[in-house]
Order: structure tokens, then sequence, then C-alpha cells
């Protein structure tokens, strides 16, 4: 999305936005959308809806959300500080922009702003991308997104569409937006599939300090153990590449295999396919790998622990 | 959180504490704390970060905690508010009672948030847990969104744990407290610089440098000018019109609000001659010629302000003056023959520290008041009456024309010693408009050029001989602090060196770079030299196998320290370290580490310091020109004057924060508590002298003498309120002057500094908790013992201490300022991307003193914010390579550079 100042940009909790309120176009409020703020299950299918403008403190905190996606549950309860997820927004954390320094600063302008460059490179890039899919080389900032990547959950927009939420963020190699959605159009809500039996998940990320901060490395597992086999595995990670990624090999390697530590380990030695790093965020790929383990380990054996690592 | 409706008949209708307001006129960008603050005068909700970071702006929005900052004012249409004034009349609410009784404040600027935040936690807990009694942890998690720069969070865990376990239910019981002002910081009635709003204020916008190295040529304000709601504009260039880092003031917007002078300051066309810049320290020591000062053609400041030696500048090194060096020549061919021979009693080693920024949470603001009469300033300093000194002679006023005032200032840690461009813009803007205008950074300013410390990189070596003698010291150190001076991290080491008498060479080379200039802050230079000189020590007992401590003893014969050795060799925390074997000796992805150090600061004192005791039919009043920055000065005096009279110290009047008074020290450089209490002893000592006179003289009483709670005479006794009534008003003072003899050198500078000869010392014991897959390093226990002598209000020095245990943790394993190497801007210029130390990285923190007076000392105790500070971070790192075996030569240990140590590459 580039912000020319004639596009109008959505608020809704407002985090993301207010420290480029003065920068940006026309705001335009959508919190009295109350359609918008719904959890709804079909009876007949068992999908859900929830409207971008549930919070995200609610998706923590409900209990039909915890029962049926604890994944998102998880993911939800673990970002930002308790009083952001009070006001925050589930449409507001899947479509909001990056936290690049560079980006946020009033003094660059970079292919996000619309420009033909990016300073990180040449600059500080600490805690850059460690898959290479593009110029921009700064990390997706969503965390729910692993969620709803990993329910293969669909968006909604306000003309009535319903895409898969792969599609919202492409493939990363546009370094000018942070998602698909042209100026304009609203993410209305996102429809999750049935909910599955034995289903348990794990959510973690890597900081520095104890609380509330951007993860350096974030990880999403769901896990279907049955009679002894992975049934089913979902692995998703942030923090590492343009967009939030679903590890299919990962998946792949786990599924249909009796879930022990060695298992663990050759699955998630595949997640450094492809990786690239510099010196200085060399440190990201280990604590890649180390978290899968984690998150993987926590999820099958249900240590689903609700906040990031201890 | 339910979103109800709005009201559409009327959307600016809010209900704030209990009353319906109507806001009109609402800007979609303008935010929830704004609203409050600005329009409707509820300035106990304080903006800090502006990110959603610290929750200092934090309200109860339909009783839930929300960051005002990050709320837009549009959305509190249809709901109900509640800020701090809320809970402003007694009976206060028990969290509140509880924040009172144990300390959980220092400076006030973040308690509001802190407060409301702990209430709808408290009732949360209450419904769901009854009166049990949360976990650390809960606590934590409930407040991860407050940061404190204080440092109060051990006061905060204790104080919410202990109110919801019913401890402070009995809304009848008093509070017994620490600070004569802690129930007006708990109800956000504290007086802070930012809440200055007098009729017809403007706001003052400084427009900056966007180059590290200019000329600035044409300065067009013809555009902002036609702006309406534009009252002026004014250059704040110095006379080469130079600009030397990003961020330099070029000028200053004044209009009817922020907005407006935002929009202006944007709107001001500045022409720029570029020139060449370093901005780099690899730049700047390539550059042949110097890229940021000429010579001597500008006079330097310094990040030191005083200590500050003279010296020469070659390129863009400047060199101060050595005169640290005992024996440096021999000391050099020690250790060069050492290096030769790959001596094994040699370490010899390169240690990094990171730039860090102040960040006080009140950011740097000053209101200026120019009229006929004079100048009135308010301004958030460390220092009412040196400000008025350097205003005074800035503008070319007499100093009895210039009026600095400042009660309460939001935490300073020596970014606000100097009067800075905030005074100097809202200055010139009030003289130019002849209306009162208030200049208030904003985060990114205090982040980029409020103040840092400078970085170091610091070579040291140590010699010990056989014998495991330390023969020989060389240090070089290295300062980066942009365009200043003051890099003295080498030659501090040699003030009070612990360590014997060897032959030592000490040299320190500021490297001049197009970066903003340092200020000193909380321990500076010396923190960073410790950090060296206390690893590199842990690093020779190991390569000669000793213990750490027993190589002090060694070492080290001073009979005060020796028994702080004696501490740690005792703590059971550092017999488990016995037990745990040799550094880096285990296996396995977790860890515990422990370390320590010891820490050394200097006693400083203001011999000008003066303290002014009143009665008046009112009372007893204790005046003096300082201002309380969170340390409790105001406490302080009212506990010494109390505790002569035998009285109550909520019964003493505290007046400070006014350069009208008398002579009072700046809060900088440990110096307030010693500078104060036994000059504020001294005068109520003579006051109460006096009264016993008069009420011989006009009362006829026969044989008065002073007792606790009144006179007693021949004939009964007098309680001191009836005497105060009976007798005319009385007024004594008392200055601190200096130290008997020659225990103390004479001060120095303009800043009324002097240091005695007492030498406080302290040691950390630090345990952590590594992860040495991830790189994490989690703080698990501090246990700090200082010998600072008296402690002339013990529960003031425990919340000191506490923050800074809490500095040190930031220093070792948190706190970088980022900069972009190309353009010389500050990267980390809000508070997600500059990381100070949160709540739930704190660990538990044990505190002991020993309390022998320094008997040089005048009332026997000097000051320890920074004393506290200097062991904890060399600790955590002797602590991370004994979990480890890896050496942490660079702050802050991050999990970057961990895992590239334990990966064996360079960090």
């Amino acid at each position: 999305m580039t912000t020319s100042a004639q596009s109008p940009e959505f608020r809704a909790g407002g985090i993301d936005l207010q420290d480029r309120r003065y920068r940006v176009g026309p705001i335009v409020d959508i919190t009295q959308r109350a359609d918008l703020s719904a959890i709804t299950v079909d009876p007949m299918t068992g999908q859900t809806a929830i409207g971008s403008l549930v919070t995200v403190d609610r998706l923590a905190t409900d209990p039909l959300i915890a029962g049926k996606y604890p994944g998102l549950s998880l993911a939800a309860a673990g970002l930002a500080t308790p009083q952001v997820r009070r006001v925050a927004t589930f449409g507001g954390n899947l479509l909001q922009r990056n936290r690049c320094p560079y980006f946020r600063s009033a003094d660059f302008t970079c292919f996000q702003h619309g420009g033909d460059t990016c300073h990180a490179p040449a600059g500080n890039h600490g805690n850059g991308v460690i898959f290479d899919l593009g110029p921009c080389i700064q990390p997706h900032p969503s965390t729910l997104a692993l969620a709803v990547l990993a329910y293969d959950a669909r968006v909604a927009l306000d003309d009535g569409t319903v895409t898969d939420a792969a599609a919202l963020y492409g493939d990363g190699a546009d370094p000018h937006r942070d998602h698909t959605l042209p100026p304009g159009l609203l993410l209305t809500g996102v429809q999750f599939p049935s909910a599955r039996a034995g289903e348990r998940a794990a959510y973690q990320r890597v900081i520095s300090r104890r609380e509330a901060e951007w993860s350096s490395v974030e990880a999403l597992a769901l896990v279907v153990v049955d009679q002894g086999l992975v049934t089913l595995a979902r692995v998703a990670v942030g923090a590492v590449a343009r967009i939030p990624l679903r590890l299919p090999l990962v998946e792949a390697a786990l599924r249909g295999h009796a879930p022990d530590d060695d298992l663990i380990a050759r699955a998630t030695s595949l997640a450094l396919w492809n990786t690239t790093s510099a010196d200085t965020n060399r440190h990201k790929v280990q604590q890649l790998t180390v978290l899968l383990k984690d998150v993987i380990g926590a999820a099958i054996l249900g240590h689903s622990q609700r906040r990031s690592q201890r | 959180m339910s979103m109800p409706e709005p009201d559409m008949q009327d959307p600016g209708r809010v209900e704030v504490n209990g009353e319906l307001v109507k806001l009109d006129d609402v800007h979609p960008a303008e935010a929830a704390v704004e609203a409050l603050r600005d329009r409707l005068g509820l300035t106990g909700t304080k903006l800090a970060c502006g990110a959603g970071v610290c929750g200092a702006c934090t309200v109860l929005l339909d009783d839930q905690p929300v960051n005002s900052c990050l709320l837009p004012a549009t959305r509190l249409a249809g709901h109900r508010v509640e800020t701090i004034e809320a809970y402003s009349t007694r009976p206060l609410h028990a969290v509140q009672r509880a924040f009172m009784a144990r300390d959980a404040l220092q400076c006030g600027y973040c308690t509001s948030g802190f407060v409301l935040e702990s209430i709808a936690f408290f009732r949360a807990w209450r419904q769901e847990r009854g009166m049990t009694r949360p976990t650390r942890e809960d606590v934590a998690e409930a407040l991860a969104g407050h940061l404190c720069r204080c440092g109060s969070y051990i006061g905060i865990f204790a104080a919410v744990q202990d109110a919801c376990e019913g401890l402070f239910d009995d809304l009848a019981e008093p509070v017994e407290t620490a600070r004569v002002d802690a129930e007006a910081k708990v109800t956000g009635g504290g007086q802070y610089t930012v809440d200055v709003r007098h009729p017809g204020q403007l706001e003052g916008v400084i427009v900056r440098s966007r180059h590290p190295h200019a000329r600035v040529g044409l300065v067009d304000a013809d555009a902002a000018l036609d702006m309406a709601g534009v009252v002026a504009v004014t250059e704040l260039l110095g006379p080469d019109r130079v600009v030397r880092y990003v961020g330099q003031e070029i000028a200053a917007v004044a209009a009817i609000n922020l907005r407006v002078a935002r929009a202006a300051a944007a709107a001001l066309r500045v022409t720029y001659e570029v020139l060449p810049a370093a901005t780099t320290t690899d730049g700047a020591r390539q550059a042949e010629q110097s890229t940021v000062f000429l010579k001597q053609s500008v006079r330097l400041p310094s990040s030191n302000d005083w200590n500050t030696p003279p010296g020469l500048i070659r390129g863009n090194l400047h060199h101060p003056l050595n005169i640290g060096s005992r024996r440096g020549r021999t000391a050099r061919k020690l250790i060069e023959r050492a290096r030769v021979a790959t001596d094994p009693g040699l370490v010899d080693g390169v240690w990094r520290t990171s730039s860090q920024v102040h960040t006080p949470l009140e950011p740097h603001a000053a209101v200026a008041q120019w009229t006929d009469e004079g100048l009135v300033l308010h301004l958030s300093t460390q220092a009412v009456g040196y400000s008025a000194r350097v205003v005074a002679d800035r503008v070319g006023l007499p100093e009895s024309k210039v009026r600095v005032m400042c009660r309460d200032v939001g935490g300073g840690f020596g970014a606000k010693g100097r009067a800075g461009e905030e005074a100097w813009a809202a200055i010139a803007l009030s003289r130019a408009t002849g209306r009162p205008v208030r200049v208030v950074f904003d985060r990114a300013e205090v982040h980029s050029v409020g103040g840092s410390r400078p970085s170091t990189e610091i070579d040291l070596a140590l010699l010990a001989d056989e014998a495991g003698d330390l023969v020989a010291v060389s240090a070089r150190a290295w300062s980066d602090g942009g365009a200043s001076r003051g890099g003295w991290a080498a030659m501090i080491m040699g003030m009070g060196f612990p360590y014997g008498r060897p032959p030592r060479s000490l040299q320190d080379i500021d490297i001049l770079t197009n970066m903003p200039p340092g200020r000193p802050m909380r321990g500076p230079n010396g923190v960073p030299a410790q950090w060296a000189l206390e690893q590199a020590v842990d690093e020779m007992a190991e390569r000669l196998g000793r213990d750490p401590i027993a190589l002090r003893r060694h070492w080290d014969s001073n009979p005060l320290r020796n028994r702080l050795y004696d501490w740690v060799e005792q703590h059971p925390a550092w017999q488990t370290r016995t037990r745990l074997g040799q550094p880096g000796g285990r296996a396995g992805r977790h860890r515990r580490g422990i370390g320590m150090a010891l820490g050394t600061w200097h006693h400083h004192f203001d011999p000008k310091s003066t303290v002014e005791v009143l009665t008046s039919a009112e009372g007893l009043t204790v005046r003096t020109g300082v201002q309380d920055i969170g340390t409790g000065a105001s406490s302080l005096l009212a506990a010494a004057v109390a505790a002569v009279f035998g009285v109550r110290p909520e019964t003493v009047r505290v007046e400070i924060g006014d350069s009208s008074y008398v002579h009072g020290a700046m809060n900088a450089a440990s110096r307030g508590a010693a500078s104060l209490h036994p000059v504020a002893s001294e005068a109520a000592t003579r006051l109460r002298r006096q009264l016993c006179v008069a009420a011989a003289s006009e009362l006829g009483l026969t044989d008065p003498t002073a007792a606790p709670g009144g006179i007693v005479h021949s004939g009964g006794h007098l309680p001191w309120p009836e005497a105060f009534q009976a007798l005319p008003p009385q007024r004594a003072q008392a200055r601190r002057g200096y130290d008997h003899g020659l225990s103390s050198y004479p001060s120095i500078g303009d800043v009324d500094l002097a240091r005695g000869r007492a030498h406080p010392a302290a040691a950390a014991i630090v345990e952590v908790d590594v992860d040495t897959e991830l790189g994490r390093v989690v703080p698990a226990a501090v246990h700090l013992l200082v010998a600072a002598g008296t402690l002339y209000t013990p529960d003031l020095a425990r919340s000191q201490c506490h923050g800074a245990v809490v500095w040190g943790l930031g220093f070792a394993l948190y706190e970088e300022r980022i900069m972009d190497p190309a353009t010389g801007r500050v990267l980390s210029a809000n508070l997600n991307d500059y990381r100070i130390t949160d709540m739930g990285s704190v660990p538990p923190i044990e505190l002991a003193f020993l309390e022998d007076p320094f008997p040089e000392v005048k009332g026997g105790g000097v000051g320890l914010a920074e004393l506290a500070m200097a062991p904890v971070a060399p600790a955590v790192a002797n602590a991370v390579h004994q979990a480890t075996g890896v050496r942490p030569r660079r702050a802050p240990i991050t999990p970057a550079r961990l895992l590239a140590a334990l990966d064996g590459r360079p960090a």
C-alpha cells in the first residue's frame, strides 16, 4: 500500500497509525462499524467468522476462541501489552505497517514510502529478514497472521469477496507494501474453518527482555497427535521474512511420524532451507531453529505457553 | 473491551471523572492525552513515550486501562473516562496507599499510569482470586505496558502484591511513607514543567538540522509566518551558522498550538551548504582534517560537564591533558614485554560499551515568560540555581531578574544538568512574542539530542607477576561523545584505584564525530571504566586459578572494601557459585551463572549548599533552591528538620524549586543528600537554639531547652506549635562548607562540585539464567552491599539503590542507541527500539549497607546513586562468563552478541 497523500487511511485501534498520523492521507475511522465486532459460529459448517474489529484481548480471552482455535488465542495473548491488546483489533494487527526504523522515521524515504531505496542493508538491519524474498528486508510485524495462515483461514473484504489469507501478503517480492489490499478496500473479517478435535497449539516469541517487545523470532505450531502419530502439523513463523511464513516442509516432515525429539530436530532443520543472513542477524537463524524445536515440542506435549520465552 | 455506540445526538459528549464534558472540533489526529491535558487541564495524565510502551498516559476507558497517547480523541465520545484526578481525594484507594507505603515511586512521572493500571488489576484480582497474593509474574504481566525510568519496580511489585493481599484495605489507618510528597504523586498532583500553563501561552517547536555537518544559509520563514496561528519564528544558530550533527537547532517557531507549530516548523525552508561529516568513529579516525571542530574556534561542549581537563584537538581526536598516569612508561614497557613473551599473567583485552540515552520520562521542557520585570523560566532541570546563573549570563540580564522554577522533575539522570535548547528556544520566542512560550521535546528529540552517554572502547591490560601481585596497568579509552569532549574513562580508573599502587598508564582520547553531543549520564565515565576493569580482574583470577575475592583481597588492603569482600565470601549465593565450578565448565542449554564485582565512586558535595529554616505562626518551613528529581530532596529536608524538632516530617513545609531561594545543590554527581541533610540539620539546630533564646527573652520562660516536641522550661513544657505562634517569626540558615582540613578537594569549574577524600564502595553479586541456545540472559537475583557511610533517610537510599540496580541491568543487557551510519540520524528514537529495563526483567534485589559513618565527612554519609550502579553491570558480565565460559566484552550483552561469542564469531 503506497501512502500517497490522497489515499485515505483506515483507522481501527489507531495503534499502528499513531506515529504517522500527521503524515498520512485523510483518516477514516471505522470503529463505528458495529457489524465488524462480532464472533459468529455457523451451526451448519462449524466455521467461525471473526469481525476485523474484534479486539486482540477478546481473541486472547474469549473461551470460544480458546476452545476452537487455541493457536489464535495463544498468539493474541502473546503479543504487545495488555493495554495495547485491549484496543488493538484483529484487522489492524493483520494489516499494520512494518516496524522498520527507517520507515517509521520522518527523516527517510524508502520503498515503503513509495521511494526506490532501502537504507537498511548499508545501515542498521539487526532485526532484518533471514529469508530473502525481495528488496525490502524488514520482517512483517503481524503475530496474528501466523494463526490466520496456520488455520488456513480466509479473509473477507468490504466488496464482498473472500480470499485466502496468504493472498493478503503475496510473495514478499514487492518492497512497497506490507499487504496487498488496494487503498480504500476494507478487511471486514476472518473466517476460520471448523475446529479440529484434539488440536494442541503453542506460540512463543524470542525477545531480549521479559515482556512487551517486538519479536526477534516468533513461531506458532498446531499439532494433532492420534494413536502415537502426528496426523496434523501446522507451523508458521514470524519476524523472519517480509511476509508471515508457513513452513510446509517442516509440516510435511512431521506428519505421519511418532513425535520424538529426533523427529522434531529433523523437521526443524528443514526450516533453514533458503535462509540468508548477514553478520548482524545470523543469531536469528539459530533462534529460529531453537524456537521451532521449543514450540513444536510444546505443542506436542500440550505445554502451550501463554506468554513469551521465560 | 466493549465499544458502545457513540451517542450520535451529541458526538463530542464524554463522561470524564463523573462529569459530562463536550469536546468540540476534535482533529482526527488529536490523541486523547492531548485532549485530556490541554483542553480539560487534567495534567495528572502524563505523556511520555507517545508510542504505547511506557504507560505514563494510562487512563481508564469504561474501567479498562488504555494508553491515551495511542487513543484518538475522537474515540472518547460516548465513553466513560477516568483519569488519576478521579482518585485524588481521600480516602485514597488501597493501591495508592500501598504505593505510598512501599515507596513505589521516585520522580512520580510514571506513577499515575502505574496506579490506574494497578487499581484495575486489583479490582479484577479481587473479583477472581479474592484476597490471595499475586505472584511477581502475575504483576509483571499485568503491568507489562509500563516503564519506570527511575527503576522503582521493586516497590511497585511490593505495593501491588500487598494491596491485593489486603494489607491496605483499612482506609482509616494512617500510611507510613518515606516521602512527604508521596500523596501528591500517587494522585497526579506533582508539579512538573510540562504541566505549566499560563494564560495566552504559545507552543514552541524547534527546527533541526537534517544534515550532520553543514553551514546554514538562508532560513526562509515566509511560508511559515503566513500560516494561521503562527506568531513568531526565531533563529537559534551560533555565530558561525554551522550545524555539527543531525538535530542541531536552527530555528524555533511559536504558534497557538502544537499542531500548528509543527506544521509551521515543517514549512520552514532552510538552505544548507553541506560539509564533510564523520558520523562514525571509523570515519572520524580516518578523516585527515577535522570535520567537527576546527581547532579551538568553538568552545567544545563536554559530555562530562565538570571534571574535564583541557586538551588538544588533532584531526577529529581530542587528547585531554593526561593527569592520571603514574610511572606510565614503566607500565607500558612491562606490558609490552609481557605481550611479546605471551606472559600468562597478562590480561589484555578490548572492552566496549554502547552509547545510551538518558530518556527521562518527563521530556526536556521549558516555559519562558519574558516581561519588562524580567524572565521567569519554568524549566525541567536538575539545577534551578545554576540554570538561573547560566541563563542570566547568556541573555544579558542581572541574576536578580531571572527566576528559574521547578519543583518536581520527571527524571534527569544527567540530561538536565544544564539549561538546554528547550530553554533557549522558549526564551527567544517569549522575548519575540511578549507571550509565555512552552517548548517540550517529543520522544524522538529526547532520544536524539536530549543527551547520551558516550560509547567507549577501552584497551585494558593488567599484568600480574608469579606471586600474583599486580605489577602494571595500562588503559587507553576511546570515547565517542559525538560533537563533545569529556571522555575520561581511563583516568577515572586512577581516581581511587582500589588495587594498590602499581605503575599505570592511563590515556583518554575523545573521538569527535558529527553526532549529538553527549551529556553526563549516571556514573559518567566510571560505569564504562568499571565494566572493563572489574571484568579484567575476574579474568585475571581465572587466569591465576584464584578465587576472585581472594585475588581482590591480595591486591586491596583497604579495610572498608575488605569488609565488602567478607560479605561476598560469606554470602550463600557466592558459596553456590563456588560449588558450580569453573567458568564454562558446564554443559546444557540453561545455565545459572553467578558473578561479582566491586564498585567504587567518589564523595561529591556542594560546599555552597545552603538551607534556611523558618518559623511562622503556621509552623516550620525549610527552604533552599533545589528541586526534587525523584531522589526525594523535599522528603530529606523535611526529615532532617523534623528529626531536630522531634516532630513528624509531614508537618514541615518544604519550599524548593525556585532559584530565588538560598543556594541549593544541583542534583548531579550524587551530591544531593550529602549536600542537604547535614546542612538542614545544622540550620534546624540553630533555629531551635534561637527559639529557646527568644522564649526566654520574649516570653520570659526560665531555663528553656529544646526537647522532642517542644521547649522544656522550669515552668513546664511549651509544645512547638504554641511556641511558633507565641514567638515572632524566626529564621536560621547553614552552609555546607568544606570538610575538615585536607579531607576535601576544592570545588572546580562553575558547578560548585567539590570532591571529598572518602572512598565509598559497593559490591554486587548477580545471578543470571542464560539460555545458551537463544542467547538470552535473564537476571535471577541481585545482592548488593553498599558502604556509603551514614544513611540519612534509609528508605530513600534503598529506592536509589533499587534504581541503580535497574540501571546496571539496562547497561549490561538492554540499552543501546542505534544510529544510521550513513546519515548520522538516530534510529532508536522511541522506547520500542531503545530498550530500557522492564518490570518483568527485574529480579528480587537484596540490599545491605555498611552504615559506619565516614569520620571526615560532615554528616558521615555520602551519595550513593552512582556508587550503587557501578558494580552491577560488570557483575552481570562476570555471571554470564561463569555460566558460559564466554567473556562478554561488549555492553549490552544482547542475544545476538552472546550467540556470536558462543559461536566463536566476532560480536
